[in-house]
């Protein structure tokens, strides 16, 4: 178990997390929030880049400073820019990536072309990196992530440059790992966690909002989403009245999407909230950033 | 009722104890020794990844040497070095080697992109950056000692005695660098040390040559031999040091 006990995070007099109590068991879980609320400053706590100011991480009872290299073994983490030396073939680089993270050459050499079928690059394993799109070098990132079967997956933006279809086989890749192991992953792309992550965490005003499964999150809006078309001349007129959460073009009309107490109007239909109904009504605009 | 007068044999407190002290003793993993953990790390990750840029660090040394050699052969021309000069020169200038390495090793290496994987992998890299400082400390020495040898063909040193004052050196300057990077986590500090270092000799030398060759000169081999043990000492602690906090160091 992966406890965040009161965590803080200064960078001068700059606060960049504040009070952050989260805990982790086996499972998948989505860190949702727009760019710069804190994502990448608890992901590389976590994985023990930077350290909290007030607080402490503990794995299993333990600190996870004080368990130093004990920890990191346990480890795959994906940052947000996947960093690697553009003259070496991803069999190469995870190679080398194996070496420091303990792993046999043997046993390396047998999991590293497995690992590169996985996501698809096992044609250009031998190709230096240099030319590689950057769907292709998120998915060695993927790759390396995955080198030491980590207890601990920490992932970082991970779809970014993956196309649509990489991103589902992302997914259930991740579906099939989540059995033995906690899978955080950090994203401001709803649909990247919606369908897989058992708990979606949410920070704003640099502290965490919400920890909750999607079912109770959407719950949080329950009765209070209505949708109603309008025609494109009145949708100006419509944005000023309502506080929209989105909008759509569907059959010559205008479809807005917005979070009421109350039914405005009869003919406005009450309808399901999803989680993307959630985020930008957390968000608002700061969700499009 | 037999049963009641049965004895049951039960263990002394003494007996619970070693015990106790057995089942400890074979459930707990032994702590590896710092050269334990450098050899297991050296074996497991591969001298090939721990010298990955071996290419980078031999032109370093083959510049830093070339220099040097330029800079006496040159200066010869419009001073005439004597051998106490020379002695000067080694004992200043005997910790370049590993510093130019070791500091551009650093510098390089937080600019490397794959830096953050690096380090979050079980031998990350400033658990590297302490083996292979413990490398470049033996390489300095014997680079070190075939330049002495070459200075000693040249201005008639007393090798043996040189060699001596350069390992002194060396080590007591590795030792303060290693103090610098462990506390000190500017680059402008550890330019400030080397700075320092080369100053302070040169100043010396030049305010008072003659009680500051007489200090390199006079003291007895044995001192040198205890001086240059005690850094050694000091350096290795260092190290220890720099391994034990760096194991669970981040980047910020």
């Amino acid at each position: 178990m992966l406890i965040v006990d009161h965590v803080s995070k200064y960078y001068g007099n700059f606060i960049a997390l504040e009070n952050v109590h989260l805990q982790f068991d086996n499972g998948i879980y989505g860190l949702l929030a727009p760019n710069g609320a804190g994502k990448t400053t608890l992901m590389k706590m976590l994985v023990t880049l930077i350290f909290p100011t007030k607080g402490e991480i503990r794995y299993n009872g333990e600190n996870i400073i004080h368990l130093g290299s004990k920890y990191r073994e346990l480890l795959g983490y994906l940052p947000q820019q996947f960093g690697y030396y553009k003259h070496y073939s991803p069999a190469k680089y995870l190679l080398y990536l194996s070496a420091l993270k303990g792993i046999s050459k043997h046993e390396a050499k047998e999991k590293i072309p497995k690992l590169l079928k996985l996501v698809g690059l096992e044609d250009v394993m031998h190709k230096k990196m240099r030319k590689f799109s950057g769907g292709m070098i998120q998915r060695v990132g993927i790759a390396q992530a995955l080198l030491n079967d980590p207890k601990i997956l920490i992932l970082d933006e991970p779809t970014a440059g993956l196309d649509p279809t990489e991103r589902a086989r992302f997914r259930k890749l991740l579906t099939q790992l989540a059995n033995d192991r906690i899978i955080i992953l950090s994203t401001h792309i709803v649909s990247d966690v919606e369908s897989i992550a058992n708990e979606i965490i949410m920070i704003k005003d640099k502290t965490i909002l919400y920890k909750k499964p999607i079912r109770e999150l959407c719950q949080l809006l329950s009765g209070r989403i209505y949708e109603t078309a309008a025609d494109f001349q009145d949708a100006e007129i419509f944005r000023k009245r309502f506080a929209t959460i989105s909008e759509k073009q569907e059959n010559g009309q205008m479809i807005f999407r917005f979070v009421s107490d109350e039914q405005p109007n009869e003919n406005w239909k009450s309808v399901e909230p999803t989680l993307e109904d959630v985020f930008l009504h957390v968000y608002g605009e700061g969700a499009l950033a | 009722m037999a049963i009641d007068n049965e004895k049951i044999p039960f263990p002394s407190d003494k007996e619970i104890q070693q015990e106790i002290q057995k089942i400890i003793a074979k459930g707990m993993n032994k702590k590896p020794s710092f050269w334990q953990y450098m050899f297991t790390m050296y074996r497991e990750v591969g001298f090939r990844n721990v010298f990955r840029d071996l290419t980078e660090i031999a032109f370093t040394i083959v510049l830093t040497i070339a220099v040097f050699a330029m800079f006496v052969l040159s200066t010869a021309e419009y001073f005439s070095w004597t051998a106490l000069d020379v002695y000067t020169l080694i004992f200043c200038f005997s910790p370049v080697v590993y510093f130019v390495i070791v500091f551009f090793f650093f510098i390089c290496q937080k600019q490397k992109p794959a830096f953050e994987v690096e380090m979050t992998c079980k031998y990350n890299v400033y658990q590297l950056a302490a083996f292979r400082m413990f490398m470049f400390s033996i390489f300095a020495m014997l680079a070190n000692g075939v330049i002495i040898f070459w200075l000693a063909t040249e201005f008639s040193i007393h090798f043996p005695f040189a060699f001596l004052l350069s390992v002194a050196s060396l080590f007591l300057f590795a030792a303060a660098f290693l103090y610098v990077l462990l506390y000190v986590p500017t680059k402008s500090g550890k330019i400030a040390l080397f700075i320092s270092w080369i100053a302070a000799n040169l100043f010396l030398s030049y305010m008072n040559s003659y009680v500051y060759q007489a200090f390199l000169l006079n003291v007895p081999y044995f001192i040198y031999i205890i001086i240059g043990m005690a850094a050694m000492y000091i350096y290795v602690h260092q190290l220890k040091l720099f391994f034990v906090k760096t194991n669970i160091k981040g980047v910020l």
